[in-house]
């Protein structure tokens, strides 16, 4: 998730819409770099719920 | 034996002050040990376990759902009468507040029960206010006799009975007894029941001793949440449940933790309890003991509801109506206090399968009592 570049010409030149494909992987990189900015969660060694049981009190 | 001199050896304000005492480090403990004390309990219900509130609700969810399944037991009150002859200051059928006064016969208690069976119900908790004359033993032998055939399993709230009156209900069909100490603070306790025999602590504080000894299936305990200190009160519960537990073993208990409503005549409670201490109350109370069934009734708002039964909550009143004929025999005499929660049975139900869980309507029945005897 934190790669520098993409090579896309080949993928892009030989799919069937060529401008589609490459707005897809305009689209992936856009996704991939803003959840590497984002940050993933910290690991944990036990599971937490998702869903706090107590989260309707707040 | 009784439970007298456990509770005497346990003066209010030590009580209290180990409470407030604790820290967050006891409480860590209380959460990490496999068994669980009542000096964790201490730790649990004091206000240095408010910030590890989502842990409790985690284990106590856990716990609840290892012992009971993924099951919430449906109950419905049936009141039979609202004569009262003592005054208590909470409520609504206080011998000093002027309203109707009504008693059901038998004809108009099975015209009630139709309507319960109706909607599905077989458990029913037969409630009365305290008068000697109208709604004594005999009344309430008559009113087993008249709804067994009915139901599968009879509860009573009613007022404390002797042991050889219990004894007397039990073959007539009685599972179940719910006697609430109200408050564990004896003082306090004279001052919300000034006049009739509730007034007498101790009579009421010996009464689940008397119903041990004279073998009944269930019985619940608990405190009205708003007189004292709730901390402190649902200590003494917690104290009174451990100690009839292991005197009374083959008996089953419940309990439930009701706060103050409005009511005709009442005085406001002198301790609120927010919604958040309530959850840890319940927290608390699944991690001292598995076994123990943890009882909501509609004094509840729907939101509560939905979510405390993922957390502990094993039982559920629904569709409740707190006066004397309510479901179908004079459904505007006045209520010993207002609901919040209005939802018919079958919206409770519904919200519960919605939940992943299954609504129990039945779990007992007179078979199984006469083979456990």
């Amino acid at each position: 998730m934190g790669a520098d570049a993409v090579l896309v010409n080949t993928a892009i030149a030989v799919a069937g819409q060529p401008v589609a494909m490459a707005q897809a992987f305009r689209l992936a990189v856009e996704a991939g770099r803003l959840a590497y900015e984002a940050r993933l969660a910290a690991p944990a060694a036990q599971a937490v719920a998702s869903s706090p049981l107590t989260a309707f009190l707040d | 034996m009784s439970f007298r001199p456990i509770f005497e050896s346990h003066p209010w304000d030590d009580v209290k002050a180990s409470i407030y005492a604790k820290t967050g480090a006891d409480v860590e403990r209380a959460l990490a040990a496999p068994r669980r004390t009542l000096d964790d309990f201490r730790a649990l219900i004091s206000p240095a376990a408010a910030p590890y509130l989502e842990q409790m609700a985690q284990l106590s969810q856990q716990r609840t759902r290892q012992r009971f399944g993924h099951t919430v037991q449906l109950y419905v009150p049936l009141y039979l009468s609202n004569e009262c002859q003592n005054i208590c200051t909470y409520c609504g059928f206080s011998l000093d507040n002027k309203i109707a006064r009504r008693t059901l016969s038998s004809v108009e208690m099975l015209a009630e029960a139709a309507v319960l069976k109706g909607w599905g119900y077989e458990h029913v908790l037969l409630v009365t206010g305290e008068a000697n004359q109208t709604v004594g033993v005999d009344y309430l032998e008559k009113a087993l006799r008249t709804l067994r055939p009915h139901f599968a399993h009879l509860s009573m709230e009613v007022q404390p009975l002797d042991q050889e009156d219990y004894e007397r209900l039990i073959p007539e069909g009685l599972n179940t007894v719910l006697v609430y100490q109200e408050t564990y603070h004896q003082d306090d306790y004279k001052k919300h029941h000034p006049k009739g025999k509730k007034s007498n602590f101790h009579y009421r504080l010996d009464t689940p001793d008397r119903l041990g000894r004279a073998g009944i299936h269930k019985m619940g305990l608990g405190v009205l949440i708003g007189l004292e200190d709730w901390r402190t009160d649902c200590f003494y519960a917690a104290l009174h449940l451990d100690y009839l537990e292991r005197t009374y073993w083959q008996t089953k208990y419940s309990l439930s933790f009701p706060r103050l409503r409005p009511a005709e005549g009442m005085l406001q409670p002198k301790v609120e309890m927010s919604d958040r201490e309530l959850v840890q109350l319940i927290c608390a109370y699944r991690l001292l003991s598995d076994e123990v069934e943890l009882s909501l009734s509609t004094r509840e708002n729907p939101t509560f509801r939905d979510h405390v039964v993922q957390l502990g909550i094993t039982s559920l009143s629904a569709g409740s109506k707190t006066n004397p004929g309510g479901y179908a025999v004079a459904p505007e005499s006045l209520e010993q206090f207002e609901i919040s929660d209005e939802r018919s049975p079958a919206a409770i139900a519904a919200m519960l399968r919605r939940q992943g869980l299954e609504p129990v309507w039945k779990d007992w029945d007179a078979t199984l009592t006469a083979l456990a005897r």
